[in-house]
This record gives C-alpha cells, structure tokens and sequence, in this order.
C-alpha cells in the first residue's frame, strides 16, 4: 500500500499527500477505501478546491495528524457555546475572509469535521462582542432598515440588556 | 422563633414571594391547599449516613406534616436534622447535581446546608466566593465575580427581544422552506464568499453565539431578522440555557420538546416578578452547580461513597504523583470547568491506558501528542490563581502543541527548559484542586 496519494486540484495542480495526511479527509478515507489499493495510485480528482486552498486544508492536516478522530455528535451538545480555539488553529486561521470562507466550504466538501469546527468558530468569534454595525462592517453587509426599524430596534434591545 | 425558610432561595414556605413559584406542577408531591395559599414543599432529612427527602402534607406554625411524623426543622431527638426546601428549588438542586455527576443529593451538601446560611449564600452574586465552616476555609472560588455577571447576562437569552427570539416567525415556522431561508441571514453582504455557505454551515456558526450576539447579528438587515430559526433550534437553545424550564412547562421529561409559545405566554402574562423569579432561579440553579464544582474541587466524589465532613477539611491533603520521562509522551488531559476557566485535573498516559494520575471524572479530556524526541525543548505552562489550565510543548520553527487556555484574564503562560531523560514531576492535590 502506498504511503503516498497524489491529490488533484481544480486548477488541475498535482499534489503529493501522506495516505494518513489525508485521511484526516472523511471523504478521501471512503473513497480510498471504495477504489482499493491499486487504484489509490492514481491522481484523486478534488474538484471543489483550488491549489492554494488545498494546500491550506493539506497544511491544517499534516499538524493535526496524530489528533484522535472526532467523536460523532451529540444532539443534546449541539449548543456549542465554547467558541475556545487552539493557538496553533488561531493562527492558521488568520487569513483573509475569502480564504476563510473557501476553508470552510473545502472542509465541508472533504468531510474534515474538526476543520469545519475551527472555521465556523472563526467566524463566529468574528461576530461575538460586536455591534450589528461593527457586523455590517466586518461582512460588508448593507443596512437597509427605515430609520423607524432602526429605533425600534434600539428600544427593544435596550429592553433585553436592562 | 424565626420562621423557617427554604435554604436554596431563602424564602418561607406557604405563603411565598414568588407567586408562580407555587404554581409549579412537579409532579413530586400532593398540593395541598394550606389558610391562604398552595405551597410546594418537600423536606430533607438526613443523619450521619443518608439522606432522605420527604414528601410534606402541610404546613402550618412551623411545622411541617409528612405522612406519618409531623416534623419541627433543625436537629432532631435522634441526632439526624431536617429543613425544609421548595420543591421547585429542590429540581433546580437536583438538575445541578445531576448535572455536576451526582445521583442525588450528597449528604456533604446537607452539611453545608445546615452550617451556611444559605439565604445569605445565594443572596449574591458574590456570595460563593468561599465557603467557612466553623471559621475553616473550605474553598475559595477561583472565579471573578465581574466575569459571572456578564457570564448570566449574555446568556439571558430568555429576556432576547422579538428580533432574536421572533416568535412571530416560529409560530408560522415551515419546516420545509426554513433551512434554505436560513441563508438570509447574511444576504445583503457585498461578498460573495459569504453567501455561497450553505446553511448547514450557517447554522453551525449561529450555534457557536450566545443569544445576545445572535440577536444582534439578527440586527443587521431586514433580511437577517426574518431568516427562520427552526423551533427544534430554540428548543435546544433554551434547554442549555434554561435548563430548568421545562418544569415551568410541567413535564420534567420533555427536554427537547419546550413549546417557546408557553413560555412566551407565562413570561408575557407574569411581566416584572416573574421575570425576576426566572432570573433568580437561573442563579440558583447556576449557583448550585458552582457549590457541586467547589465540592468536587474539594474531594472527587466517588458515587458509592460520600465524602464525609473530615475530607473537606483543607488540613487533610492527599497528593497524587506521577513522574514523566522527558521528551512528554502522549497524554490524555482531563479537565474541570469552572465558570469560564478549565482546570487540569488528571492525566493519563494514552486514550487506553488507566495508568494516570489525579482525577478523571465525567469532564472534558483532551489529547496531547508527544512531543518530537529531541534531545532538549521547552515545555509549555498556563495557570490561573490556584490551579493549571494549559500544558504543551514548543515543537520548533514557532510551532507549539498545547492543550487547555492560554489567554485570558489572570492566566500567564511559562515556559521551562528541558533535557532528555528529565522527570516532569505532576502533584495533584486530590483533595482539593488540581496542581501541577
């Protein structure tokens, strides 16, 4: 059995992975598995994700290699209020938001759980402690309520922090 | 003679402040109507080896009347002590405990309750700061106050405004449509990226936000705050949050199932004392997990066996060691959360190996590789007052491996230098917090 896979971006760029880098990748692991090992030669296709993405996730899962595997969810741990994220993660993490957002959805593509855990508190600590303007501005949102759905707003928040 | 009072809220008991207190459908005792109004009442009796809670018929003069004894509370002929407690806050007790890895109510915590004026201990915020019996340090919280408030203030999430909650929405919530719609809530942003997660990632993020944040980035557009929140999302929400609401619905078992609408109607129809009441029964029940933490910080609790008043003295120290050989090898790391800081309280050597140290309860672990063997390095500390919250390695070129916090208020972060072949020596304090 190979000890290295070959990896395909979309912009078609071959990249060499360690089999146990990679199958930090739910979605790798499962089709590895499914084609056998003579086939696990070949180049796999990943057709979502660019090169410098790619090499991102690749660079997130050579540091978390010996990390044990997620445990599967818990309904009633769904409220995840921990929003706690790893130093190393924290840096990796400091990217632009397009990056980010590409991270994501990468992670969410290839089935890599505790990547797309990392992401969505990112970006949920982009949002904590912040003032719906202060959120506008960090996403570019535009704010389209009437200066009376504005004060109505004010009123009612005012309301929930007495 | 003072009248009694329960020890959990500090109230009497018949005629009680809080009204929809009495209004409560338990299910664990007989209302019976005493002169006046309905009461709620249980009683704990407890002597030197357990504790038994009983259901009370009536009340009247101080007296409380069980099916067959009628009890006056405080010390009895026999040596045991009885007091009584408002089923309700017996719940929220109860609910802590469990909580906290207690079957039931452990008989330490009827020590404490017959030696701590509890009125005055879930009086304030900062109350349970420390713990004295007969003058003796029992504990001192390693928890700012300041960090509790905003703790219970962020997390308030039962006072969120229309805008967060929406109830319009949730009364004419589509199932069908609503994960789609979820999307909205970003729409309007100028960049493209954001728009393009679907909204299983959306929902994932909005997860991670306390409701006062979520209410707020539902503040941003028109858009953002109608995007439908499922009512299974605030069922969820609200059973963390609020963890003893669904008795406010009257079904203790209906975790998962808390109708937002009846919860509206009660807070809307109760406005003023019964959001006080609410806000006061979420810091007892807050209050009692924190006694639940100081008790097991103090003496891990073995379920089949309870500490006895001799082990909470902070004279009798018990210290667990355990020597590792330099470079660390892989380690499990449990912890215990204490507001919002982890303490380390054990480590093992390997997910499958029971040789370990300290105290490995039903808390969070975490792994920790081993580190690159090296003939030198440095390893990694974060403390916080009394206890350690962090441990990891320098793995070169700027990397670290760690586990636990590294920021945060009164937490410093060391470093020591190590050679190969050097013991780290880990002492935990088992009978009080764990130290490194």
């Amino acid at each position: 059995m190979s000890n290295t896979i070959i990896l395909t971006s979309s912009d078609n760029v071959e990249i060499p992975v360690d089999r146990e880098v990679a199958e930090r990748s739910i979605l790798i692991k499962n089709m590895l598995e499914d084609v056998g090992d003579a086939a696990a030669n070949e180049p796999i296709p990943i057709p979502n994700v660019n090169e410098a993405v790619l090499k991102k996730v690749i660079e997130w899962c050579v540091h978390h290699k010996g990390d044990p595997p997620a445990a599967a969810d818990d309904e009633t741990e769904s409220r995840k209020r921990t929003t706690e994220i790893d130093e190393w993660d924290q840096k990796f993490m400091q990217v632009d938001q397009e990056m980010l957002f590409e991270i994501i959805l990468a992670a969410n593509y290839l089935d890599i759980k505790a990547l797309l855990d990392v992401g969505c508190k990112t970006v949920a600590n982009m949002i904590k402690g912040k003032s719906p303007e202060e959120i506008r501005k960090t996403f570019n949102i535009t704010n389209d309520f009437t200066p009376e759905e504005e004060e109505q707003i004010r009123r009612e928040n005012e309301w929930a922090e007495e | 003679m003072r009248s009694p009072r329960c020890p959990i809220c500090g109230l009497g008991f018949g005629r009680t402040h809080i009204g929809w207190m009495n209004d409560l459908h338990c299910g664990k005792v007989a209302r019976v109507l005493s002169p006046g109004a309905p009461f709620n009442t249980l009683l704990v009796h407890w002597n030197s080896s357990n504790v038994e809670i009983i259901n009370i018929y009536q009340y009247e003069d101080g007296m409380f009347e069980a099916e067959d004894t009628i009890y006056t509370p405080g010390l009895q002929d026999d040596g045991s002590y009885v007091f009584g407690i408002h089923s309700s806050c017996e719940d929220i007790l109860q609910r802590a405990l469990r909580d906290a890895g207690f079957g039931a109510i452990p008989l330490i915590l009827c020590k404490l309750l017959q030696v701590i004026p509890f009125s005055t201990f879930f009086e304030g915020d900062n109350a349970a700061i420390h713990i004295e019996i007969d003058g003796i340090l029992i504990r001192e919280l390693p928890e700012p106050p300041d960090e509790y408030d905003e703790d219970e203030r962020l997390d308030d999430f039962i006072f969120a405004p229309p805008l967060g909650v929406c109830w319009n929405d949730l009364e004419a919530f589509d199932p069908t449509s609503a994960e789609d719609k979820v999307r909205h809530i970003f729409e309007g942003a100028r960049s493209d990226d954001l728009l393009t997660l679907p909204p299983e990632i959306i929902l994932a993020i909005i997860s991670y936000l306390p409701t006062q944040d979520l209410q707020k980035l539902r503040s941003v557009s028109t858009a953002a705050a109608l995007a439908p929140l499922s009512t299974h999302f605030w069922s969820i929400r609200m059973a963390s949050d609020m963890p003893y609401a669904d008795f406010i619905k009257g079904n203790p078992c209906a975790r998962l199932d808390i109708r937002y609408k009846h919860l509206k109607q009660i807070l809307r129809q109760r406005t003023s004392r019964a959001a006080n009441s609410l806000r006061n029964l979420r810091r007892i029940y807050n209050l009692a997990r924190r006694l639940c933490t100081i008790i097991q910080l103090r003496s891990p609790i073995d379920q089949r066996k309870e500490p006895s008043l001799l082990e909470l003295n902070p004279t009798v120290r018990e210290i667990q060691t355990i020597d590792i050989q330099l470079p660390l090898p892989p380690l499990q790391v449990s912890f215990i959360t204490v507001g919002h800081t982890s303490y380390i309280t054990g480590i093992q050597f390997s997910l499958d190996d029971i040789n370990g140290c300290g105290f490995h309860y039903n808390g969070p672990s975490k792994y920790l590789p081993g580190c690159p063997r090296n003939d030198s390095g440095q390893l990694l500390f974060s403390e916080r007052h009394n206890g350690f919250v962090g441990l990891g390695f320098e793995q070169g070129q700027g990397q670290e491996a760690f586990l636990g916090q590294f920021s945060g208020d009164n937490i410093c972060k060391s470093k020591t230098a190590f050679q190969k072949g050097d013991i780290l020596r880990l002492n935990f304090d088992v009978s009080s917090n764990s130290e490194l």
